[in-house]
């Protein structure tokens, strides 16, 4: 589907942020789905050849408005960083498989590692509106956090939580913001948000998803982690983003990207 | 004028035109449905097929490269057992010819593959795979052997009376030498090309990016060298041929028809873009019918005939 740009914006260090008119409305844009972006310009173009994909970041279906934040980390993203409002961007999508919603309880746990963090916003913004989420996202510095930070704060604050400060908590390597380390070593410290949370949400690197695997399995939590793989078609049918899980080899971008916590096999 | 005639043939399948998938990049034609009719094409080329279920290779399986991409999936696949318990029924579903792309490690797997799938009758042919550039031992290492590529078609045509197709790696020297033993052995047709090997390196993490460090290269930066190949092989041998090798448009499909190919296959521009495939078979059509050619078989190798040998 063609989508038009309507804004472009740098939003972190390397982050921007990606706002796109659909050009109708579209089903099933739920949180943790993904679009794979068309970066060459048309079909008359042959670079780069791959579609990108990006977790939803935010949907809004009433103005048909898709909204994604990526950061720049290669070509590809290096070339989306120039594209201007106004122009066309090719997309497909939603893909794969999202967050669930029908845990038991209201207290899920979202962790979000770095760049992570971006479908955590959407999928917050779904079960804030009937639960009491507590959100841990964990980053290098403040500056990687800042937009995060923001954009979680006003959505608490929407829900009536001016001072979101015990439900949105942050986690800096450098310590500039929030507890020093990572966000794994704070919740091995401090049981008790293991304690007291029905269910817990990943998306972050895959370490981070493998640790936070563990720490739920020893809890007794259920949760769902959003992995990642290179993906090629986005589709199901190349089989380049193939994982282990308990299950044989399941598709990223198919069957998941989100997976139940247990599911996914993930490297020593 | 009445609408052109795409109708080809390869072997004992008619194609109502010219266009199939290229192997491994259709899955077994279902996630396509969400895209376009899979029966629009003229047929439908599935996944590699191996004996044992194979989990595929290492991850990282796949990278970009300039106007390409480097695969290194590893033919992950169900296995024969489960692909007739699973598969077999849901593709005879399919209002079209269906091509089973299969592939060994040795000539008895190919034997066991085309014994087995001979008593399907959902299946209409079988492309032998002798030149996956991403297994170990078998694939490519027989199809840059042209005795061995004789070998196995003419074994495989003992034990499987339907259609045969071979495809061909580029890997070779002399990829006519690969073709002509293929025909010779009884072949009714070959198809081509399948990956260029390559490779890509992270400078950053000085290692290779493929988790299988070599790929197959594919997209539109391998297709004058496919096209060149198609055009020698074409001209080399009287059985036809399915061209393959970065075809991104009807116009690039054409080229291959013009060098000797009777059929096209698409994959990595399918890949990329699922919608690709029933665009290109209006763009083949549009082409005849502005170029007031009755039949798509009137140019099926005319560029040999203008090009000479």
């Amino acid at each position: 589907m063609l989508t038009e740009i309507i804004a472009n914006r740098q939003v972190g260090p390397d982050y921007y942020r990606l706002d796109l008119r659909l050009s109708r409305k579209l089903e099933g844009v739920r949180p943790g789905r993904f679009f794979h972006l068309q970066i060459r310009k048309d079909e008359l173009i042959s670079e780069p050849l791959l579609r990108r994909p990006f977790s939803v970041f935010d949907y809004s279906a009433q103005d048909c408005l898709l909204s994604l934040v990526y950061c720049v980390v290669g070509r590809g993203t290096k070339i989306m960083a120039r594209m201007r409002p106004g122009e066309e961007v090719d997309v497909l999508g939603p893909l794969g498989t999202g967050f669930r919603t029908d845990f038991a309880g209201n207290k899920p746990l979202l962790i979000g590692g770095g760049m992570g963090t971006a479908p955590l916003y959407y999928l917050l913004k779904e079960v804030i509106k009937d639960n009491d989420p507590l959100v841990y996202l964990g980053g290098t510095t403040t500056e990687d956090m800042v937009y995060f930070r923001t954009e979680f704060g006003k959505l608490y604050k929407e829900f009536g939580d001016r001072d979101c400060s015990r439900r949105l908590l942050m986690a800096t390597l450098d310590g500039s913001c929030g507890f020093q380390g990572t966000v794994i070593d704070h919740l091995q410290e401090k049981n008790k948000f293991l304690n007291d949370v029905d269910f817990v949400y990943c998306c972050g690197p895959d370490g981070m998803l493998a640790k936070v695997q563990t720490l739920a399995e020893k809890f007794g939590l259920p949760g769902q982690l959003s992995a990642e793989e290179r993906m090629g078609c986005g589709y199901g049918v190349c089989l380049s983003c193939s994982c282990s899980t308990t299950d044989g080899n399941q598709r990223v971008c198919k069957e998941g990207p989100v997976f139940e916590i247990g599911e996914v096999i993930f490297d020593e | 004028m009445s609408n052109p005639d795409l109708t080809v043939e390869i072997g004992d399948l008619k194609l109502k035109n010219p266009l199939t998938t290229a192997s491994g990049t259709s899955g077994y034609g279902q996630e396509v449905k969400d895209y376009y009719d899979p029966e629009i094409l003229g047929a439908l080329t599935v996944k590699g097929l191996t004996v044992e279920p194979s989990g595929g290779n290492p991850v990282p399986r796949i990278v970009e490269t300039p106007a390409g991409i480097l695969n290194s999936i590893g033919l992950e696949n169900p296995g024969l057992n489960e692909f007739k318990a699973k598969e077999v029924e849901r593709l005879g579903e399919f209002e079209l010819p269906v091509i089973v792309n299969i592939s060994g490690h040795s000539v008895e797997d190919y034997l066991i593959l085309a014994r087995q799938l001979a008593t399907c009758d959902q299946i209409s042919a079988l492309e032998v795979n002798v030149s996956c550039p991403n297994i170990e031992g078998g694939g490519m290492a027989f199809g840059t052997n042209a005795e061995q590529v004789y070998r196995i078609t003419r074994k495989i045509k003992e034990v499987y009376s339907q259609t045969v197709i071979v495809k061909l790696t580029p890997n070779v020297t002399d990829i006519t030498e690969v073709a002509l033993a293929a025909e010779e052995a009884g072949s009714d047709s070959i198809s081509l090309i399948n990956t260029l090997q390559g490779m890509a390196i992270d400078i950053h993490r000085q290692e290779p990016v493929l988790g299988n460090i070599f790929g197959g290269l594919s997209g539109p930066a391998v297709k004058p060298v496919a096209l060149s190949m198609v055009y020698k092989a074409a001209g080399a041998v009287d059985i036809p041929v399915i061209g393959m090798g970065g075809i991104m448009s009807g116009a690039d499909a054409l080229e291959f028809i013009m060098a000797g190919a009777s059929a096209v296959a698409v994959g990595t521009g399918a890949m990329v873009n699922p919608e690709l495939m029933p665009k290109i078979i209006a763009e083949i059509e549009n082409y005849l019918t502005e170029n007031r050619i009755k039949r798509v078989q009137d140019i099926i190798g005319i560029a040999q005939k203008k090009g000479g040998k």
